[in-house]
């Protein structure tokens, strides 16, 4: 019982060891894309992928969309804060956006985009926010909180079906390299990087997960995971993988997370947006 | 020779051998000879190795399929290999710098002690 | 998901066309405990407290009847198709196993 228990306090302290190492080097790699982007071939291409994906769920996922998204019908709420008075101005997003915010339709598939105002990457989550705290005098959402998270759905899920066209040239191109850069670095206790698995093993099993292509990643948040057992954002998703990687977190919205997202967004281009999205 | 000179080798022997039980109690890397048992059982759980995430090897249930069947590796090492194999689990980026095998005795994931089981276990794969 | 117990949400199609059959979406906010699962800091069992009982009322006619047990997530989602040929209200009773009765009621109005 004491060897056992010591050898987890070995283990813990182990950790926090090369979990300070990490931090340390991390300050050492400078963003700019160069030695650091590892040449990492994809395993397999996106066909063999979807026929793989097959042998292993099946008509699962059919079944599954076919019985509903259970965040469709958090849909409507979002809709309601779209159009309800916030803040000292007595105006809502639907005083300047149209009624149910009709003229935001297509928008979301042009973001995250670079936004001159921030001198950064604006997601739509960001974005929101900034317009209550901006133009409407409102307190901003706590991120992934309910409202947060349903009005960010509402407002996206107006662009489904449009083709997602995010900009990666001109003055966002730094800010694209930056999150190329985050999703080749490795980090983290497992030396993981997120490429590592989702571009060279993408289609091989991790136990009895399918580790996933990265194609699909950027179209479809905020999405309903059954994991949760609720809906939660891309950035929620970036927090748990590197959990899971025994790496750092950035916090919600940060600086770096608006970069990956705009990178991962960026691989969707061309496929229609899909959201609130269904996943495992 | 009176029996407490007798008795005393016995009592210094006791000391000892708290001591030595204490010393194996908290440090627990130190002094203890390999163990396949126990390199297995740090190979299949999830917080310790976590080999069968990636590794194919006997008794497993569903392993993945990243790396190779952990057999079929074993063949290409004798009796003589044992530190490349050791080297393999403690940081397999000195054989190959773009794998994705965790190193793991140099970021500290297992305890040498750990990493010289998995060896023991990896060895009892070839019998 | 909203926050407390009972709380419903049901979705219709926009637009319904009489005689066509049309899905019915219902979520509803509810801890569905187990009885199985323990309190982490106290080691104490976590008493049993899930929706047993689920009726679909179309017109005041009994469509769908449901016996639901603990297998059934936490804030469960059910679909159900029904056949719209009246414009007549739909209603969806929830009850659990401590009695208390949840229940919404929509109006379908085929076009």
């Amino acid at each position: 019982m004491t060897v056992a228990m010591a050898a987890v306090l070995a283990v813990v302290v182990g950790s926090l060891i090369s979990c300070a190492e990490t931090r340390a080097s991390e300050k050492k790699v400078s963003l700019t894309p160069g030695p650091e982007v590892e040449e990492l071939e994809q395993s397999m291409s996106y066909e063999e992928y979807q026929k793989r994906y097959k042998e292993v769920f099946g008509t699962a996922t059919e079944e599954m969309a076919e019985d509903g998204n259970p965040a469709e019908l958090a849909l409507d709420d979002g809709l309601d804060l779209v159009n309800a008075v916030a803040g000292s101005k007595g105006l809502s997003c639907a005083s300047c956006h149209g009624k149910d915010g009709v003229k935001l339709k297509g928008i979301a598939a042009t973001y995250p985009k670079y936004d001159p105002a921030i001198k950064g990457i604006a997601t739509v989550a960001l974005q929101i926010n900034r317009c209550r705290e901006g133009n409407m005098g409102a307190e901003p959402f706590k991120y992934e909180s309910y409202d947060q998270l349903v009005i960010t759905m509402y407002v996206k899920s107006l662009s489904n079906g449009v083709p997602i066209h995010v900009s990666i040239d001109g003055p966002a191109r730094p800010f694209y390299d930056k999150g190329k850069v985050y999703y080749f670095k490795r980090q983290g206790q497992f030396n993981f990087s997120c490429a590592v698995c989702h571009v060279k093993y993408a289609g091989y099993m991790a136990r009895t997960n399918l580790i996933s292509n990265n194609k699909h990643h950027g179209d479809h948040w905020p999405a309903y995971r059954l994991k949760w057992g609720k809906t939660g954002s891309m950035q929620r998703r970036f927090r748990g993988c590197l959990k899971n990687m025994r790496a750092e977190r950035p916090a919600f919205q940060s600086e770096i997370f608006r970069d990956l997202e705009l990178y991962l967004t960026s691989i969707a281009n061309g496929e229609p947006v899909q959201v609130p999205g269904l996943r495992m | 020779m009176s029996v407490k000179e007798r008795n005393r080798p016995a009592v210094a022997a006791t000391v000892f051998g708290t001591l030595a039980v204490l010393s194996m109690s908290l440090v627990p890397q130190v002094a203890q000879a390999a163990d396949a048992a126990r390199g297995r059982k740090v190979m299949t759980t999830k917080s310790l190795g976590n080999c069968a995430a990636c590794h194919k090897f006997p008794n497993v249930e569903s392993p993945g399929d990243i790396g190779p069947d952990l057999i079929e590796s074993m063949e290409s090492f004798g009796p003589e290999d044992r530190a490349a194999v050791r080297q393999w689990i403690w940081d397999a980026r000195e054989f190959m710098p773009h794998t994705i095998m965790p190193p793991f005795g140099a970021n500290k994931i297992l305890t040498p002690q750990q990493v010289d089981d998995v060896v023991e276990y990896l060895y009892s794969l070839k019998r | 998901m909203p926050k407390g117990v009972g709380k419903i949400r049901i979705r219709l199609p926009k637009h319904i066309a009489k005689g066509e059959v049309i899905p019915v979406k219902a979520l509803i906010t509810h801890p569905m405990e187990t009885g199985l699962r323990k309190n982490k800091k106290t080691g104490k069992i976590i008493p049993a407290f899930y929706i047993n009982d689920v009726r679909v009322y179309y017109g005041g006619e009994l469509v769908t009847h449901a016996d639901w047990s603990i297998a059934v997530s936490a804030n469960p989602f059910m679909t159900c198709y029904v056949k719209a040929d009246k414009a007549a209200p739909l209603k969806v009773v929830w009850k659990d196993i401590k009695g208390s009765v949840y229940e919404k009621t929509v109006q379908i109005q085929p076009e």
